[in-house]
């Protein structure tokens, strides 16, 4: 990392002696500016009766803990989630931005769907790897107003994730929206489609599972030291009842193990859905589009970057060469995830 | 032997005769009891035009003609009333002028007259407002953005100072507001950091209405708490005031939605003329890295407008900011760009009455602890009032918006007359 320069300490610390701690990890003046704001409201909002001095104090002390690159979201224990407000707490990922794009878009696409709008039944969503629960909670927000209503199911294997979750459902919905979302305790890698064939078929299908390969160096220094490697780190949990199986050595790297699970339980119920899973990088999104057409060949299967809302730039393209395979990329941005439509008997399972 | 010490003879002057001489400064004379002929032969031809009207309803029946009759009605009738009241004036002072009238009924009809005055002039102001068109943006909410202009910190200081103003304003009038935006000027933080730009966001409806008259550019002369060596500056601070749309309310929203939907309202912004900027995360994004950049920009392509908002942390809600902030500039600049035409046109008749950025509009004078409007030419003493938005504010703002809406009516005759000439 860059060293900061000495001009630009010194301008922060001419407007604000907090600034430089927040330089250190926003590494510019206007979002250390921005998140100075954000802190202050937070105290006098947090903890209204105080004397200004311990207001300060207080605030002394929670810039010292961001200069430590803990994360905001953890200081201030909650983020923003398109209309919603996650709370957030250490031992459970922060909620991505990227994440809230594809998500709203998805919601909007399955609110437009010609074969789902006419639907009166419930439509039904699982969050596999759910953490926070922010994935759901908005699915569940924006598409608790169609005619037939929600239903989503949430998989997760942490506690702590867990029992945030629960919170974030008393926190961030309303009491009538309360009874459609739950939450179980599953571990996603030892899950077969014996458990998928016991429920009822999903619609929707999203994960957002853990992706990074333990020596990417291009992780922040913030989301290693902070945040917990269960959600980041898939290699950790590849031991266990998970066994490798043809397919991964085919194609997969060990970044990859979960996308394979993921297919495989989508593969269970032979019905109209969509899939969507997030992928770290373009390489990664290759690799899940080769898995995909492997598990799931009849479905349409498209790349959604970080915007997919948005138009691409000129220099983006707009469809993408695998495996002699022609597949559509959506939006402008980095590639973010990869979406597989699948239509009724199709699977030749 | 008792003898008062020596007195200024320009105090005595003073004291002879009470503020009579004393110096005023008008930029407009209006005198509210006369009425312009122009003014009258419209509200005449307004009339005549509704009892035709009235008269071809009578037979058959048409909705169109029907909603012109309830427009012209209250115009109308104010006349009517009007007139009638001038003819009894005019009745009563032939009486009081025929040598031939007894003594009593003098008597009477002096009486009447002063009633009948009195009357009259409460008809002849409510025949005006009748008359009045009504802006069209009049029942909405609206956006007060405040800059700083020429005088440096001191700008800035005042413009914190108006800010507060507004606020206050707002609160005691029992409009609602919010701020929408609030930037300092080099990033400093806390109650009297110099401010670069803030919005008030007005969120009551009518509110454009109450406060479209505060446009314009406010100057401020006092000595600065920066200055050292006790002179007076002179800074000035520009106020503009938006419509905006009104986001709740059952009766707000349907004018939101019909102006959205329809491509011919002026709020209409077609989606695909306007790029959308986030600032993405550095490097790989996703669960790599953890922003809390949450910025967005809105350019509207066609007419290169820029709308930037990072305030919240919310990007869902800083979005939501800047598409109102966005649809409030293009909605004025499409407003002035039609207004232009016409004042073209009114340009050489009027002078300087239309309402823009270049105009000063009202002087805030510490050192008299004075506020002067030099549209309608009202002058208060009481600053401090005026500063925390209290009566006095409002009595300058009601002068204002009088002397507003003289000058459109004013403005309607010369079109007409234009009009009617041309043809």
């Amino acid at each position: 990392m860059p060293r900061l320069q000495h001009a630009l300490l010194l301008q922060a610390y001419a407007l604000s002696p907090l600034l430089p701690l927040l330089l250190r990890v926003t590494r510019d003046l206007p979002s250390a500016l921005n998140e100075l704001r954000w802190l202050r409201s937070h105290v006098i909002n947090a903890i209204p009766k105080q004397s200004l001095h311990r207001q300060h104090a207080t605030l002394v002390k929670l810039c010292r803990r961001r200069q430590a690159a803990e994360p905001l979201q953890y200081i201030l224990g909650s983020q923003p989630f398109g209309e919603l407000d996650i709370r957030c707490r250490k031992g459970v990922l922060i909620p991505r931005l990227e994440t809230e794009a594809y998500s709203q878009h998805l919601a909007e696409q399955a609110l437009e769907s010609k074969s789902w709008n006419g639907l009166k039944r419930k439509l039904r969503v699982l969050d596999l790897c759910s953490g926070s629960g922010c994935i759901s909670l908005l699915l569940l927000h924006l598409l608790r107003r169609r005619m037939g209503g929600v239903d989503v199911v949430g998989w997760d294997i942490s506690k702590q994730a867990l029992a945030l979750s629960n919170e974030n459902v008393r926190h961030s919905l309303g009491p009538e929206d309360r009874g459609h979302v739950r939450y179980e305790d599953r571990d996603v890698l030892a899950s077969t489609e014996k458990d998928m064939h016991n429920a009822e078929a999903f619609d929707i299908i999203i994960c957002n599972p853990p992706y990074i390969h333990t020596e990417d160096s291009s992780v922040s220094r913030s989301v290693r030291k902070w945040e917990p490697g269960l959600a980041l780190f898939p290699a950790s949990q590849a031991t266990g009842p998970y066994q490798s199986s043809e397919a991964l050595s085919v194609v997969c790297a060990v970044e990859d193990i979960f996308y394979e699970r993921v297919l495989k339980l989508a593969t269970a119920h032979d019905v109209e859905k969509i899939v969507l899973m997030e992928v770290g990088s373009k390489e990664q999104a290759i690799r899940v589009v080769q898995l995909a057409a492997m598990f799931l060949p009849q479905a349409t299967l498209e790349i959604w970057r970080d915007a997919p809302d948005q138009i691409s730039e000129s220099y983006e393209v707009a469809s993408i060469l695998v495996d002699d395979q022609n597949y559509s990329v959506k939006g402008s941005g980095l590639f973010r995830a990869v979406v597989a439509r699948c239509n009724q008997h199709q699977n030749p399972s | 032997m008792f003898r008062t010490s020596w007195i200024s003879r320009r105090c005595l002057e003073m004291i002879r005769k009470p503020a009579s001489g004393r110096l005023r400064r008008f930029n407009s004379t209006v005198t509210q009891s006369s009425f312009s002929p122009a003014l009258l032969a419209r509200a005449r031809g307004m009339a005549i035009e509704h009892d035709k009207l009235s008269k071809e309803t009578a037979e058959t029946f048409d909705a169109k003609t029907s909603k012109r009759i309830g427009e012209l009605k209250g115009v109308a009738e104010a006349l009517k009333e009007w007139e009638d009241a001038q003819e009894s004036m005019s009745e009563l002072q032939g009486l009081l002028k025929d040598p031939t009238t007894d003594a009593e009924l003098r008597d009477l009809a002096a009486d009447d007259l002063n009633s009948t005055a009195a009357a009259l002039d409460a008809l002849a102001k409510r025949l005006a407002t009748s008359l009045m068109p009504k802006h069209p943006f009049e029942d909405m909410p609206c956006l007060i953005e405040i800059r700083p202009g020429a005088g440096g910190g001191e700008a800035a200081i005042f413009a914190g100072d108006l800010l507060r103003m507004y606020t206050a304003y707002c609160s005691r009038k029992g409009l609602r507001s919010t701020l929408l935006k609030y930037d300092t000027a080099d990033g400093a933080q806390g109650e009297n950091a110099p401010l670069a730009e803030a919005i008030i966001e007005v969120e009551s409806p009518g509110a454009y209405g109450e406060l479209r008259s505060e446009a314009g550019i406010h100057r401020v002369q006092r000595v600065p708490v920066t200055e050292k060596q006790g002179r007076t500056h002179t800074s000035a601070v520009s106020v503009l005031v938006l419509p905006s749309l009104p986001t709740s309310g059952s009766e707000g929203l349907e004018m939101h939605e019909v102006d959205l939907n329809d491509p011919t309202s002026d709020y209409y912004v077609n989606p695909a003329d306007v790029r959308t900027d986030v600032m993405r995360a550095r490097g790989a994004g996703g669960q790599h890295v953890n922003t809390t950049d949450s910025a967005v920009r809105l350019t509207h392509i066609p007419t290169n407008t820029v709308v930037s908002m990072q305030d919240g942390r919310s990007q869902h809600q800083n979005r939501a900011k800047a598409w109102l902030l966005l649809r409030s500039r293009l909605a004025q600049a499409k407003k002035e760009a039609r207004e232009e035409e016409v004042v073209a046109l009114r340009r050489n008749v009027i002078g300087v009455a239309k309402m823009g950025r270049g105009d000063k509009v009202r002087t805030y004078n510490y050192g008299q602890q004075r506020v002067s409007d030099h549209r309608s030419g009202i002058t208060v003493y009481n600053l401090d009032d005026v500063m925390e938005g209290g009566a006095e504010l409002n009595k300058v703002i009601q002068s204002v918006k009088e002397w507003l809406g003289e000058r459109e009516i004013e403005m309607l005759l010369t079109e007409n007359e234009i009009y009617s000439k041309k043809k």
